[in-house]
């Protein structure tokens, strides 16, 4: 950076310092010339050109200026992504079959995770964790829920859905099923892998993501929980969501 | 029907089609015009029809999603189509098709001031390499890398820089030279398509022997191919920066050789 700065300083006196110079000195000598020149209107036009270095070093200050004067870091320990990603907007069949959007879930931090039921390794353990630490939250467990969007909507119906949450925290848990084109909207809303499986036999490769996409209360995506973070993280971020003034 | 499929936007982007067609109607305009030879047209055809392959079918959706996917992706938006583009000139035809309004237009934009200024800052031939480097960069700092990935605004945004500083290089180091104010000797081109090499490589490289996943939103985002583990496709993509990439300087390097021997009479006069 400083580099940089040095650099554009010389450049600055080099190359755009002399077209200043000539351009002031032009009007200057049209200002106070004799009658013959007085008439003239004063060349103008040189000093907005050289007002383009101008430009060009206040661009530079600015650029010191916002680098220099950084704000404290926020305490986010998982991937901060507020303001990257849209806010959260759905409307998908529940595991109660009930119609869930977004608004419904407002007030609370949501934490969504795309999974199916028939998945073998990551969903079950994603869930766990997560259903482990709400269980750590205690009471403020109860501004949080958990939005599990299934990505096999084959066979993932809303009984079995519920089934499959029932053996996890149902109280804070809510499935969400619905119409492939809706749930592919979803997915690509957060730029998440989603293939569905070419045969039903192969329905165990679904590709999908890994990551927990966590909304504040006010539905806006704010952090990435991803497997590799450790619970702490994820605890000590959730209650700074709870407890930041909205 | 399957084929057909392949073909629908992963992630459709309404500027990016509007500019396409816009770009090729004007072409085939200019075309019934200017009548230019087969090659030159095939050229701009292979160029333009394969930045839309790249951008408007499913191959977007792997390139979002694994890394080397992503570099082949950028390899076409940065190298190869801006090079096919630009080897077929088509700036006269492209202005031929246009209607009148539009070449009023456009000869006043280019030449207004500031246009001349900014042609002669981005053709200047040192801040030509280190926009066309600088950008590719720019965009695989892990951390930028990270946010462009995850934002589908950024995201465009770096596709686009690609494009537009991949035009520009290559318009500019290509046979043949512009003849007016961008005219470059064809040393000082080779030099240019020269000197863009080594820092490809170099970043190429490291991302090869980086011992570390640098991009982890792919795994984040899930990736396409599950098979395949974060670090050999992390090498791939180091690979295909590494390879390719370098390669189209050479075939460049190598036109305009062929270029400049064809022209016997000009290097002897010199």
């Amino acid at each position: 950076m400083e580099l940089w700065i040095q650099t554009s300083a010389v450049v600055f006196q080099n190359e755009y310092a002399p077209q200043f110079r000539q351009a002031v000195n032009a009007v200057m000598r049209q200002a106070s010339s004799d009658s013959k020149y007085s008439n003239r209107l004063p060349n103008i036009w040189s000093l907005v050109y050289a007002s383009a270095s101008v430009r060009f070093l206040v661009f530079i200050i600015l650029a010191i200026g916002l680098t220099g004067c950084k704000s404290e870091p926020p305490p986010w320990r998982l991937s901060d992504i507020s303001g990257h990603l849209p806010d959260l907007e759905f409307s998908l069949i529940s595991d109660k079959e009930t119609q869930v959007t977004a608004q419904t879930l407002k007030g609370k931090l949501v934490l969504m995770y795309f999974g199916f039921t028939h998945c073998a390794a990551e969903c079950p353990l994603a869930m766990t964790r997560l259903v482990h630490i709400l269980q750590k939250l205690g009471e403020d467990a109860d501004r949080v829920h958990i939005l599990f969007v299934s990505l096999d909507p084959g066979r993932d119906t809303p009984p079995v859905l519920h089934r499959y949450l029932a053996s996890f925290d149902s109280a804070h848990a809510t499935g969400v099923t619905g119409n492939e084109e809706a749930i592919v909207e979803l997915v690509k809303r957060y730029r998440s892998a989603y293939r569905p499986a070419t045969d039903a036999g192969a329905a165990n490769d679904i590709s999908h993501s890994a990551v927990v996409y966590i909304f504040d209360t006010q539905g806006q995506a704010r952090l990435l929980f991803s497997p590799a973070d450790p619970d702490e993280n994820l605890m000590s971020d959730l209650l700074h969501l709870l407890h930041e003034s909205p | 029907m399957e084929v057909f499929l392949w073909f629908v936007p992963w992630e459709e982007s309404i500027t990016f089609i509007a500019v396409i067609s816009v770009v090729a109607i004007l072409y085939i305009n200019g075309c019934a015009e200017c009548h230019p030879p087969f090659r030159q047209k095939l050229y701009f055809w292979v160029g333009l029809v394969s930045l839309y392959i790249v951008s408007q079918t499913q191959f977007e959706y792997y390139s979002e999603h694994e890394f080397f996917m992503h570099r082949l992706q950028h390899v076409v938006l940065h190298h190869f189509a801006p090079f096919f583009i630009a080897l077929s000139r088509p700036g006269a035809i492209l202005f031929a098709g246009m209607p009148l309004e539009g070449k009023r237009w456009i000869r006043t934009i280019l030449q207004s001031r500031l246009a001349q200024q900014l042609l002669a800052i981005v053709c200047q031939p040192v801040i030509a390499v280190i926009l066309f480097d600088g950008l590719i960069f720019f965009w695989l700092l892990p951390s930028i890398h990270f946010i462009a990935m995850i934002d589908w605004r950024l995201y465009r945004v770096m596709n686009w820089s690609a494009i537009i500083t991949g035009l520009m290089f290559w318009s500019l180091v290509l046979p043949p030279s512009p003849q007016k104010s961008a005219y470059r000797s064809a040393g000082c081109r080779i030099a240019m398509m020269l000197a863009v090499i080594p820092p490809q490589i170099v970043v190429g490289a490291l991302i090869f022997f980086a011992p570390q996943e640098l991009y982890p939103i792919y795994t984040l985002c899930g990736r396409a191919f599950t098979h395949l583990d974060p670090l050999t496709d992390q090498q791939i993509g180091g690979l295909i920066m590494w390879i390719p990439a370098s390669m189209m300087s050479v075939i460049g390097i190598m036109l305009v050789i062929s270029n400049e021997l064809r022209q016997p009479k000009r290097v002897m006069s010199k």
